[in-house]
């Protein structure tokens, strides 16, 4: 009964949120709302490699459906929940996923999130799948694979650095990069240091 | 004169006995004191080796086989500052170091000269620009002699370089004053020990 | 994992354990690294690097500027290597984009990789023989890395920091006698590579410190992401030309140098091994290289990058390094991260110097064959 009269007021934002709707649609189906907001004309999707497919068909079937699938560019993905991040670490380490490459985040500040990367592959066929989960900006935090692949705990080491974002159960968690009294991350979008002198760029 | 008619084909070695001509009236040589002090400093200098990133390679290549700053007397290149007195800063550097390079400038004996080479130790060079970490110009940290720009400066240009420099010192007093080192403009790299930074 | 804590529970050092710090500025460790060591006597207990020394934030400063004039810091990043970081930015780049590179180029990446490799592991050679205390080979390693430089500065006019591998192909065609110098430069080094082994490897001290010192065990070299011919010498035959395959590398006859020592020696030896087989790739790829052609594709006068994310992978002469970039439709990449060889290498260091001297972390150092602002980027 109210379906009749709230239709109306969605349909009002709609026509008007194309800019704010990719923040809203970071989940599984970004896929139709991405290219109808972007203006430049998006290149042609290439057609599917059947490498990936199979590796795609391999690796659900491991994962299991906490997984989705995301193929956003050209790195093969899954999104993943972050509480479970260890888990499905695991599940991809036990299917010869046994060299991490590297561990990173990437700050999305418009959506509030940042994303972490895990990119996997292998000594053998160089196969290379990612990891990919949101953990909220406020407050950052995600358990460890540094037991899994101990190449990981450096790699975190210089995410909490750059980005602040804490790894629990991490052994050593202390600044790389930075002095120990810096103050801020500065990878994150909002960095902002008058202390070093930062000049912007003017063009 | 004798020289002339040597044929051309003779080695300089044997051409120098007839150069040497005996001192009329006595064997001395009169110059200002602090003109043979500056011209044994300037053709003995000990650089340290302090590079930190590409420039350094190219301080490196300056030493090696084809450049071979031997030539000009540099090339008791020290390890630890209290046996040199020159440093050349070659390479980028970072807030991190730049307490590092201003004691290793500080535990240096006077008299002491510093070569800034590369455009990032010049100015922050191609870091300039949206950059949190670098310093821009070391001489932010500590007075500088010589700039040298390039990103790499070629082998000649530090030749060059250092030829300037040996001129500037050639053009000093005896007694050279320290140089003041600029204000410490940075709360970084001086940690307190009782104090748990941990949670940063 | 905290390498410095005590193996036994005590809350003080005992009065013969001490901590020494080599470094920032300390000859041995080829820039400004400080490794905190804790020692008894002189056998190390544990170490512990502190890196960041040369951090100098170049993945925020890619934030700020166009994929295309990125090329340019990240010759930056391991300067010994710069053709091949640029190939991997570039590479990184033509994926997102969709770029195809001509062929021409192509061989000329190779060709430049190669000669980048060699002189990156002259300059290493001399420099692992000044570690060790003799000085000759270093004027040794320099007298014919001049060579390679003088190519190099043939082809775009820089010894070191070249920016000539672009996004889509070459910053300019090759200078005519390119072919012709190269084939020399590899007429006159492959005699050099015995002379090497004849005034270093036979040397008695040589041997004697670094054959047994420094094992890395191949479980631990791969938990720890170690890549390059520091993995190669631990007998796991990986390399990104090979495993993950780019370029025109699959159009040679090659071999990934290998050896199972596990040991300084060993990592000694691939890299000698694999200036062999470097020249033997360049010398393939004068012969196969297309007289005439474009080296450039065109590309649009504003290159934006689509959004996603996008990963490229390339062997430098130190390991795997690799590019990871986000695109949000912009022409500046939304996110660049840089993963070097030399991070993921030192962070195995601390573990296998346990037991060795003070003496024997220079050498395992040395065959690691790091450089600083790789690692801190
Ligand atoms: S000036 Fe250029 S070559 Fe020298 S250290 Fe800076 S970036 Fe490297």
């Amino acid at each position: 009964m109210s379906n009749e009269s709230s239709p109306p007021q969605p349909a009002q934002p709609t026509p008007a949120t194309p800019a704010p709707a990719k923040p809203a649609a970071p989940a599984a189906a970004p896929a139709p709302a991405a290219p109808a907001s972007a203006k430049p004309v998006p290149p042609p999707p290439p057609p599917p490699d059947p490498k990936i497919i199979a590796l795609r068909d391999e690796l659900q079937k491991v994962l299991g459906t906490g997984a989705t699938w995301e193929l956003n560019g050209k790195l093969p993905a899954f999104r993943v929940p972050a509480a479970n991040i260890h888990a499905f670490a695991q599940k991809l380490k036990e299917v010869g996923f046994d060299y991490c490459l590297l561990v990173t985040a990437t700050d999305f500040i418009k959506e509030n999130r940042f994303e972490m990367v895990y990119a996997l592959t292998n000594f053998t066929d160089g196969r290379e799948v990612a990891l990919v989960t949101d953990i909220p900006r406020a407050e950052a935090a995600i358990d460890t694979v540094s037991d899994l692949w101990p190449t990981a705990e450096w790699h975190e080491r210089e995410v909490f650095d750059l980005f602040g974002i804490k790894f629990n159960k991490h052994q050593d968690l202390r600044r790389i990069l930075l002095d120990d009294t810096w103050t801020g991350h500065p990878l994150r979008k909002d960095y902002a240091d008058d202390l070093h002198q930062m000049v912007k760029r003017p063009y | 004169m004798a020289v002339e008619t040597l044929p051309e084909t003779k080695s300089v070695a044997e051409k120098l006995p007839q150069h040497r001509l005996p001192m009329p009236d006595g064997g001395f040589l009169l110059t200002k004191f602090e003109s043979l002090l500056n011209w044994a400093r300037s053709n003995s200098l000990w650089p340290l080796t302090f590079g930190t990133s590409c420039c350094a390679i190219e301080m490196m290549s300056t030493g090696a086989s084809r450049h071979d700053w031997s030539r000009f007397g540099f090339e008791v290149a020290r390890a630890t500052p209290r046996q040199a007195d020159m440093i050349v800063v070659a390479g980028t550097i970072v807030y991190k170091m730049a307490s590092r390079l201003r004691l290793l400038y500080q535990q240096m004996p006077e008299p002491k000269w510093v070569l800034a080479m590369g455009a990032c130790t010049v100015s922050g060079g191609p870091f300039y620009y949206d950059n949190y970490s670098v310093v821009k110009g070391v001489d932010k940290v500590i007075p500088v002699d010589v700039y040298l720009p390039g990103c790499p400066p070629r082998p000649e240009g530090l030749l060059h370089a250092l030829m300037t420099l040996q001129e500037k010192i050639r053009s000093e007093g005896a007694f050279r004053e320290p140089r003041p080192l600029p204000p410490w403009p940075f709360e970084h790299g001086v940690l307190d020990p009782m104090k748990d930074y941990s949670g940063r | 994992m905290n390498v410095l804590a005590p193996t036994t529970p005590v809350a003080t050092p005992t009065i013969d354990e001490y901590f020494v710090n080599m470094g920032p500025q300390h000859p041995s460790t080829h820039g400004v690294l400080r490794l905190v060591t804790r020692l008894a006597g002189e056998t190390v207990l544990g170490m512990s690097p502190h890196l960041g020394y040369v951090h100098r934030g170049i993945e925020k400063m890619g934030e700020a500027q166009t994929a295309v004039q990125f090329t340019h810091l990240t010759s930056r990043l391991d300067y010994l290597s710069a053709h091949m970081n640029n190939w991997g930015w570039a590479m990184a780049v033509e994926q997102a984009c969709n770029i195809a590179v001509p062929e021409r180029a192509e061989y000329v990446r190779v060709i430049l990789s190669e000669l980048t490799r060699i002189s990156s592991h002259q300059l290493w050679w001399g420099v692992f023989g000044m570690d060790l205390g003799a000085f000759t080979p270093f004027l040794y390693g320099f007298r014919d890395r001049e060579k390679v430089n003088d190519i190099f500065e043939k082809t775009c006019g820089q010894r070191l920091t070249m920016n000539y591998i672009i996004p889509g192909g070459l910053m300019e065609d090759v200078e005519e006698n390119f072919v012709k110098d190269t084939r020399e430069f590899c007429e006159y080094f492959k005699p050099l590579i015995e002379e090497y082994e004849r005034l270093l490897s036979g040397n008695i001290i040589i041997q004697e410190r670094t054959k047994g010192v420094g094992i890395l065990p191949p479980d631990l070299a791969k938990a720890y992401g170690v890549t390059g011919p520091t993995l190669r010498g631990s007998g796991v035959d990986y390399d990104v030309r090979k495993n993950h395959q780019y370029g025109v590398y699959d159009r040679f006859e090659w071999k990934t140098a290998v050896s199972d020592g596990c040991d300084s020696w060993a990592r000694y030896k691939v890299r000698l091994e694999e200036m062999r087989q470097s020249l033997k790739i360049i010398e393939q790829a004068l012969v196969g290289m297309p007289k005439e052609g474009p080296v450039r594709t065109k590309l649009p006068a504003v290159l934006r990058i689509p959004p996603g994310r996008y990963l490229s992978r390339c062997e430098a002469a130190r390991g795997e390094i690799a590019f990871y970039l986000v695109g949000d439709g912009t022409p500046k990449p939304y996110r660049v991260k840089i993963r070097s060889a030399g991070f993921s290498n030192l962070s195995a260091l601390p573990h296998i110097v346990k037991g060795w001297r003070v003496a024997d972390i220079v050498t395992i150092m040395s065959t690691f064959d790091l450089v600083i602002p790789d690692i801190d980027r």
